[in-house]
């Protein structure tokens, strides 16, 4: 889009810049900085901090940047004996009500009103009134609150309104009164902490990294999250190696997704230093007997020679494994044995719609200007935040249609221009509608809705000009994926682009790296030594009977169900402790860094594949260097080809891997299988209207989530203490229970 | 040069010098017997750190990691923890307080950084300057080292408090 | 434990019934619903408000939920909004309720004297209710009679260019 270009003189210089951009943008993005403390790009304008005053010329007063359009012919004036006066009146306005309790406040050293303060070195403070005090007291189990460091300026009220569609937090009250705060005084929400975020004072605070060190004592690392497929770039605070925090602040990072992060990337980091991680590597000499602590050598030689042994190998991955990882192993079953089979565990497998793909995947920055948004299936809200961040953004600010197609309502659906509410189970059948317009009635009449919400449908997704994007979740089989990967070469708009709803951090990526890969139940059936990196899902657990496998190997964190039923248990390093690559839903390939180094004996899941391929004699070329993997990988991936690590330094520009596009591919084949499929579905069926709770996935207490205690809080919903000044840690059960009566009922017993 | 002359020059500076030796003898001695006797320390010295603590007891140290920023040989290590429980049962005086202290004397260069720094006048320089150990890690001094409850003061030390005291250090010599 | 939080939102308990109300008096919220535009159906708001206030006696929580699910709000969007103007009471009030306005034509013609004296008249702090339900005093913004300070405001009557002696004529009238 080319923008009308016009000419700004900002302090006697003259620029070019696009007409009707936020002055506040073009004044700090040419370097002359003005303090401001309301103002959030995206977000809807407050003007309440009156801290961004600038002198524009022709007009009577000072105005505030933030509020302000570039206009033709602009003449600012950012620093002046006038605008400081102004300023520093501001300044002391909102010290006012604001303590001085620097020393004890977790945002001392990144706090914004700090440092504007503590650069004019000084500011006279005329009110001797008596403050607004109120204490400290705790919001959920996640975020503390200290009402009187609040300067109003309103960020979380917003944030939560326009990023989350949640509207959990608001400002109550009136004139000097006003706290931030909620009816109740108790925060039952999806619990984001992007409130936090985007406080520019220590009014929200971190309840998990509450009171634990400083910000300047932490090295900040720049990584990818380990949760889902939206791959938000984010900042690991670490001291001594201990991972105290995750932030995703601007300060330190400035990724695909903002400032933005869902619970669990922000939150559930207690994980990586648990003292249930797995310190040495286990080995069970004998079956039934138990699993015995031994030396990475021992177990190394150990599990090499029980798959010498054994008839057929089989690997099985997972998708929360590096890039690395996952072509490591890939590896591992071509090199070290002949015939060795090899699976991914993922919650739905995406070769069928890679193997379709006839238009690009779209961007996160796509979604949020895109045009139309159809989303069928998955559960964004819960599921890949980021995304449905992105979409409420897109609808909200953007004014985006929304087409959603569900069988369950959710927080989403209240803003879809369209929400097609379809019975249970019977999502594919629109995909069949959109491919196969014969086939529209009957899939209509499978989905319980009328005709004429599909062709409204339709209608809207033909009259789209800019971007349309289709998004389909883990609801789709193998030949819907393969006509929704083909939906786009079959439309006249050519700016439709896809959007997998995948399921974890590096689901794409693992498809990617394993091509021909079989099911996991093939090749835990068809092996009998098996090397399983991560863990099997509960289902795919519950079908393996692994304790009846002669051999099995796993490399894990924790000693979860997978890892207690094998032989060789390899400590393996978490996200935070290894060097690699995730790939997202974007296609974008972005780097996993080491922010501590391994606890205990734990090594990163690529170097103990290699050791045991060593072992086996077989010779990758790499042993400790993960860029001499990911060459590896590069000169073995099309879709990689030529990429390097430095080429991946940059967070701010992700690189997209190419994946191959398919044009015209003939997919009369799966429609047909499809249309069969949707023929079988039950005629009729009540639909799902209760609208499942905010957080019933994001609060899961998963072997991850469940390390961080306030997880368990907030999944045995998330009580409001009596005491509000104390953490709920310590006033409940892990369950739920009060801790108090407990102890009384020990006490009268 | 005639040998008388050069023995008159001798003579004349052993007695200038002599002079000067014999006319000190008479005044103050300015040579202190430690250890048989306790060394002045002014008021201002700067020995081994004290963490205080309030009148109730409770450590006024809150950890905000002030003096370890400052700190310019970075010797002073610190974790802060949250103490959720009433004042009467916390170890601090606030919520928020130093789990471990600890300071490396191996690399303190008794600059007095820190106790600027302290926004709480939890630390000071106290006035023990015995700090010589027989063991390098014995110069990591821990909270229960540094605590004024818990330090041992040496006796090998007398504070000079009394303005007399001041003066007698500044005395014209 | 340590002492309890001050902040008056703690006392709410926040549960999830909801209020019932006979047909003419949804009825009459339907009626306001009327006077605004179909998507802007929050801007009823505060008339509504108001219908709960009378048939409730307070904002209470049932009636906070009725209304988030009759306008498809936020709890805490009506908490906002509540909270914001000093006619809604989140709490319950006396018979007569004693709005002091605090602010500065008020202030400083006296009000914080009168606001004492009336409360030790009473016998209780601003914000509190009289044993036998009758008053409540509280110290509000800006009523917009700044010409005619200090006044206050009982019910929704004004009382202007109020003194000492004034108030006191004023309590024993209601009493």
């Amino acid at each position: 889009m080319a923008e009308e270009l016009i000419k700004v003189t900002i302090d006697g210089q003259e620029f070019e810049v696009e007409k009707g951009r936020p002055l506040i943008d073009v004044i700090n993005e040419k370097g002359f900085g003005v303090p401001s403390f309301c103002y959030y790009a995206d977000l809807e304008l407050q003007a309440s901090c009156r801290m961004c005053l600038v002198r524009i010329e022709k007009m009577p007063k000072l105005q505030a940047s933030c509020v302000i359009r570039c206009t033709d012919g602009m003449e600012v004036t950012t620093k002046s004996e006038e605008i400081e006066k102004a300023q520093r009146a501001m300044g002391e306005f909102l010290l006012a009500n604001h303590p001085l309790d620097c020393p004890v406040c977790d945002r001392g050293g990144e706090c914004e009103l700090q440092e504007v303060i503590f650069d004019w070195g000084d500011v006279e403070e005329r009110f001797d009134e008596p403050k607004n005090a109120h204490p400290e007291k705790f919001l959920s189990p996640i975020v503390a609150n200290d009402q009187q460091r609040c300067i109003l300026c309103k960020r979380c009220t917003r944030v939560c309104h326009e990023w989350m569609g949640e509207d959990a937090i608001e400002a109550g009250n009136r004139g000097s009164n006003t706290v931030i705060g909620t009816y109740g005084g108790w925060l039952n929400c999806s619990q984001c902490g992007n409130c936090i975020e985007v406080c520019p004072t220590g009014t929200l605070l971190d309840g998990v990294y509450r009171h634990e060190t400083r910000p300047w004592e932490l090295d900040q690392t720049i990584t990818t999250c380990t949760y889902c497929s939206d791959g938000c770039q984010l900042s690991v605070g670490s001291r001594a190696d201990e991972v105290h925090r995750i932030v995703a602040r601007d300060r330190y990072v400035n990724g695909i997704n903002g400032e933005f992060l869902c619970i669990k990337g922000r939150f559930a980091h207690g994980f990586v230093n648990h003292g249930d991680r797995i310190k040495t590597p286990l080995i069970r000499y004998k079956k039934g007997g138990k699993l015995i602590p031994s030396t990475w050598d021992d177990a190394i030689a150990f599990a090499a020679e029980r798959i010498k042994e054994s008839k057929k190998a089989g690997v099985v991955a997972t998708s929360r494994l590096t890039n690395e990882t996952v072509h490591t192993l890939k590896r591992f079953a071509d090199e070290c044995r002949d015939g060795t089979s090899y699976a991914v565990s993922d919650t739905y497998d995406l070769a069928p719609f890679f193997e379709n793909l006839s238009a690009p995947l779209c961007t996160h920055k796509e979604i949020r200007f895109a045009e139309t948004i159809v989303v069928i299936g998955g559960d964004v809200d819960e599921e890949q935040p980021l995304t449905a961040k992105q979409i409420r953004q897109a609808v909200r600010n953007g004014g985006a249609n929304l087409i959603l197609v569900n069988d369950t309502p959710s927080r989403l659906s209240h803003q879809a221009s369209q929400f097609i509410h379809v019975n249970p189970g019977t999502v594919e059948a629109f995909v069949l509608a959109l491919a196969d317009p014969s086939a529209a009635d009957m899939a209509a009449a499978k989905m319980g809705i009328g005709r004429a919400e599909i062709d409204k449908a339709r209608e809207t997704a033909n009259a789209t000009k800019g971007d349309l994007i289709i998004m389909f979740g883990k609801e789709l089989g193998a030949e819907a994926q393969a006509v929704a990967a083909n939906l786009p070469s079959r439309h006249e708009n050519r700016n439709v682009k896809l959007h997998p709803l995948a399921g974890y951090c590096n689901s794409v990526g693992a498809s990617d790296m394993m091509p021909g890969r079989k099911p996991v139940a093939d090749v835990v059936a068809g092996s009998d030594a098996l090397l399983i990196a991560g863990s099997l899902s509960d289902e795919e657990f519950a079908a393996a009977d692994l304790a009846s496998k002669p051999f099995v190997a796993v490399q894990e964190l924790f000693l979860t169900d997978t890892a207690a039923a094998a032989d060789v248990v390899f400590p393996a390093a978490s996200f935070a402790e290894s060097d690699g690559t995730y790939t997202n839903n974007d296609g974008f390939v972005q780097r996993v860094r080491r922010a501590i180094d391994p606890v205990h004996q734990a090594k990163p899941d690529w170097m103990i594949t290699s050791l045991l391929a060593s072992e086996l004699g077989a010779d990758f070329g790499y042993s400790f260097s993960a860029s001499a993997v990911f060459r590896s990988i590069a000169e073995s991936h099309e879709a990689y080809e030529g990429l390097r690590y430095p080429d991946l330094k940059d967070e701010t520009r992700p690189v997209r891997v190419k994946h191959k596009l398919v044009s015209g591919a003939d997919v009369s084949g799966a429609v047909a299988s499809l249309r069969d499929r949707v023929s079988q579905f039950p005629d009729a069926a009540d639909k799902i209207t209760e609208e499942p709770r905010v957080g019933h996935k994001l609060h899961r207490v998963t072997t991850m989530t469940g390390k961080t205690p306030q997880f368990h809080l907030l999944a045995n919903g998330n009580p409001k203490p009596d005491d509000l000044l104390v953490s709920p840690l310590f006033q409940f059960n892990p369950d739920g229970s009060p801790k108090k009566e407990e102890e009384s009922e020990v006490a009268a017993g | 040069m005639s040998v008388i002359s050069e023995v008159l020059r001798s003579a004349k500076a052993v007695i200038s010098g002599m002079k000067t030796t014999i006319s000190q003898i008479p005044k103050e001695k300015w040579t202190v017997q430690y250890p048989d006797v306790p060394v002045t320390v002014q008021p201002r010295y700067r020995g081994q750190h004290l963490l205080h603590v309030d009148e109730m007891g409770k450590e006024k140290c809150v950890a905000c990691y002030l003096c370890a920023a400052a700190c310019p040989s970075d010797c002073i290590y610190i974790e802060a923890e949250d103490d959720p429980r009433p004042y009467e049962d916390r170890i601090g005086r606030d919520e928020r307080y130093a789990k471990v202290y600890n300071i490396d004397y191996g690399r303190c260069i008794f600059c007095g950084y820190c106790v600027e720094a302290c926004p709480k006048d939890a630390i000071t320089h106290g006035y023990n300057f015995e700090l010589s150990v027989y063991n390098r890690a014995d110069l990591l001094k821990t909270k229960d080292d540094l605590l004024i409850t818990k330090q041992k003061q040496s006796d090998k030390y007398r504070v000079a408090l009394s303005s007399e005291d001041v003066d007698s250090e500044f005395k014209e010599v | 434990m340590a002492t309890v939080a001050t902040d008056y939102t703690n006392k709410v308990k926040v549960t999830d019934e909801v209020a019932e109300f006979p047909e003419s008096v949804v009825e009459e919220m339907r009626s306001h619903l009327t006077k605004y535009p179909k998507d802007r159906s929050r801007s009823a708001l505060i008339p509504l408000l108001f219908v709960i206030q009378r048939e409730r006696g307070y904002i209470d929580n049932p009636g906070v939920n009725f209304l988030a699910q009759f306008l498809n709000l936020e709890v805490t969007d009506i908490w906002e909004t509540a909270t914001f103007y000093s006619m809604f009471n989140m709490h319950p009030v006396g018979k007569y309720h004693i709005q002091m306005c605090k602010t500065l034509s008020c202030k400083i013609l006296g009000e914080p004297e009168l606001t004492d004296h009336i409360c030790s008249k009473l016998g209780i702090k601003p914000g509190e209710t009289t044993k036998d339900g009758k008053f409540t005093v509280t110290r509000v913004e800006c009523l917009g009679s700044c010409g005619t300070a200090p006044m206050m405001q009982i019910g929704f009557e004004y009382h202007e260019n109020l003194t000492k002696e004034k108030l006191d004529d004023l309590i024993d009238s209601l009493e």
